[in-house]
């Protein structure tokens, strides 16, 4: 064995990782080279140093700092995953995002809706900024009924029956209540039955209001239930949803009393609106755009579809007179009310706009006719 | 550095299953056991400040506090956490690769900035020889040969002579042959062995090799 063989075997002799024909020849080399022999001594000497060496220390901050975050690790790893997920930040973001969707889905799509009209006037601070009247209904006269019909209609009943409740509101509440037990016997009956029972029911009234009801006569027989019955429907509602809601808060009662009102309004608009559609039809343009107005007039106002047709209807009519300014406003109203009939709008202005030139260069024409005829 | 371990006493690989099943105090042991090690192996790679040190040993421990699932029971424990020490080690060299320069003008530690350098260790090893003890000065020249090794011998002198890790963990540790573990730590010895003989710790004549 040479120097340059042991060198390659010296960490094996070191490791005692020699097998024993090796480790016989080595120490027969160290025996005899001084070289190796010293360079092991030396080797030695080393580790001796070495073990010598003081480990360090760490400080025990380090080391509590350490079993804490092994601790805090365990811990973390304890809690079941529901937990750790429920204690963690991100859950209030996405918790709150949900709800605000949830809420936007479910209400807003009637009452954020601020871009058309009528449907925002469900929300309650709008009907009760815009609409006093939501509480003591106090509709607009659809034309052959006056607010002296209903207190004669009042006064007789009253002087006939007094009423033992003292109804609060005003003086029109009052005096229908006691009007609806006489007058309204159909007051859970659907607006279909009404319909038919119309007639008597107006018989009925004649019996009292005399002259004044008989204008009713002369309508056609389809004609829509009176706002009078309206009125005296939505009292009785009125009064059956303050029993309901006797203990509920004072925005329930606001909120409550608003929906049944709508829930009898409904009827009544979509009655109106037929009437107007079918005035229409039968070319009766002056009388649609009456119907139609009072629609538009009344308070609170219909729902936004019931207004699109009215506003169309309206449009219509007017342009078939052929007074196109009030026809392009109609349609403009139309526009605004429904988005989405744009396009349609847009075409049927402008195919008014080119009528209306043509008729004025005919109405020219013929005039500048007329003149030369004159001057001949 | 024998670790002397009562029967009752888990091994590491126990303990750091243990750990694994939810008993920090397993960890604790674990810690104290090696944190030492650990600490001396990182301030011998990477000659940091004490507090540094400390930083980045508590780094290691993290890792082994996060990485504890990924801890597979078959394998030695220490082989786990030194190839994490080693790594980490080597990861921060990297960084700090630019600011290491490695002279012999050098201080030989950091936390003492009026400490000797290596030609004052030459002298004072030199007045000294006869008593060849294992003084303030010895230890210093030790820690500056190791300190001075190449990176590679450096650490596989450190696990081995140091850590007293045997050869099959550091290969595993240092990804390479046992082979040339063995070889590695021969070239550490000789360059160690070579600065000793320069600072005349160990005799200069009759270093003539029998070819």
């Amino acid at each position: 064995m040479d120097c340059k063989r042991f060198e390659e075997l010296l960490i094996d002799f070191i490791e005692n990782e020699l097998d024993s024909s090796e480790m016989q020849a080595v120490k027969k080399h160290l025996s005899i080279c001084s070289y190796c022999s010293r360079e092991v001594e030396e080797y030695k000497e080393i580790r001796r140093m070495l073990d010598e060496e003081i480990p360090f220390k760490l400080s025990s901050e380090a080391l509590a700092k350490l079993s804490k975050a092994a601790r805090d690790e365990v811990e973390r790893d304890k809690t079941p995953f529901w937990k750790r997920w429920f204690y963690s930040p991100i859950l209030v973001p996405v918790l709150s995002s949900a709800l605000a969707l949830f809420l936007w889905v479910s209400y807003g799509k009637d009452n954020l809706d601020l871009f058309s009209r009528g449907k925002n006037t469900y929300s309650t601070e709008v009907m009760a900024k815009k609409n006093p009247a939501a509480q003591e209904p106090n509709l607009p006269i659809a034309g052959e009924m006056a607010l002296e019909d209903l207190e004669l209609g009042q006064g007789r009943i009253l002087s006939k029956k007094p009423s033992p409740v003292i109804p609060k509101g005003s003086g029109v509440k009052g005096g229908i209540e006691a009007a609806a037990p006489a007058l309204a016997p159909s007051e859970e009956l659907p607006a279909k039955e009404l319909k038919e029972t119309d007639k008597t029911s107006d018989n009925k009234a004649e019996a009292f209001t005399g002259s004044v009801e008989s204008k009713h006569m002369n309508e056609p027989a389809l004609e829509p239930p009176t706002q009078k019955e309206f009125v005296k429907r939505e009292v009785l509602r009125e009064r059956q949803s303050e029993e309901k809601i006797v203990e509920g808060s004072r925005e329930d009662k606001q909120r409550i009393k608003e929906e049944e009102l709508y829930s009898n309004l409904g009827g009544f608009y979509q009655n109106k609106l037929d009437l107007a559609l079918k005035q229409q039809r039968e070319g009766n343009c002056e009388a649609s755009i009456k119907t139609n107005e009072e629609l538009l007039k009344t308070s609170p106002p219909p729902p936004n579809s019931v207004i699109e047709k009215a506003y169309l209807s309206l449009a219509e009519c007017y342009e078939k007179r052929g007074d196109w300014e009030r026809a392009i406003l109609n349609y403009q109203n139309l526009q605004k009310a429904a988005f989405e009939q744009a396009r349609f709008v847009e075409d049927k202005i402008e195919g008014i706009r080119q009528k209306a030139d043509l008729f004025k260069a005919k109405e020219l024409e013929s005039g500048s006719a007329e003149q030369n005829q004159k001057t001949e | 550095m024998l670790r002397l371990k009562s029967e009752e006493e888990p091994t590491d690989e126990e303990a750091m299953v243990r750990f694994q099943q939810g008993d920090a105090g397993a960890f604790d042991l674990l810690l104290l056991r090696h944190s030492a090690g650990v600490l001396r192996f990182i301030m011998k790679m990477i000659r940091v400040q004490n507090a540094q040190a400390e930083d980045l040993l508590q780094e290691v421990f993290l890792k082994v506090i996060e990485g504890r699932k990924k801890y597979n029971s078959n394998r030695k424990f220490t082989t786990w956490l030194y190839t994490i020490a080693r790594n980490h080690c080597i990861d921060y060299l990297r960084i700090e690769e630019h600011r290491r320069h490695a002279s012999l003008d050098a201080p030989l530690s950091d936390e003492e900035n009026d400490s000797p350098v290596i030609l004052d260790i030459v002298r004072s090893v030199e007045r000294n020889q006869e008593e060849k003890a294992i003084d303030k000065e010895t230890h210093a020249l030790l820690n500056m040969a190791i300190v001075g090794l190449r990176e590679e011998y450096k650490e596989v002198f450190l696990l081995r002579e140091i850590e007293e890790l045997s050869l099959n963990e550091i290969a595993e540790i240092a990804g390479v042959p046992l082979s040339t573990v063995k070889s590695r730590l021969r070239y550490a010895y000789r360059d160690i062995r070579e600065i000793f003989i320069k600072a005349g710790y160990f005799d200069k004549e009759q270093r003539v090799k029998e070819v």
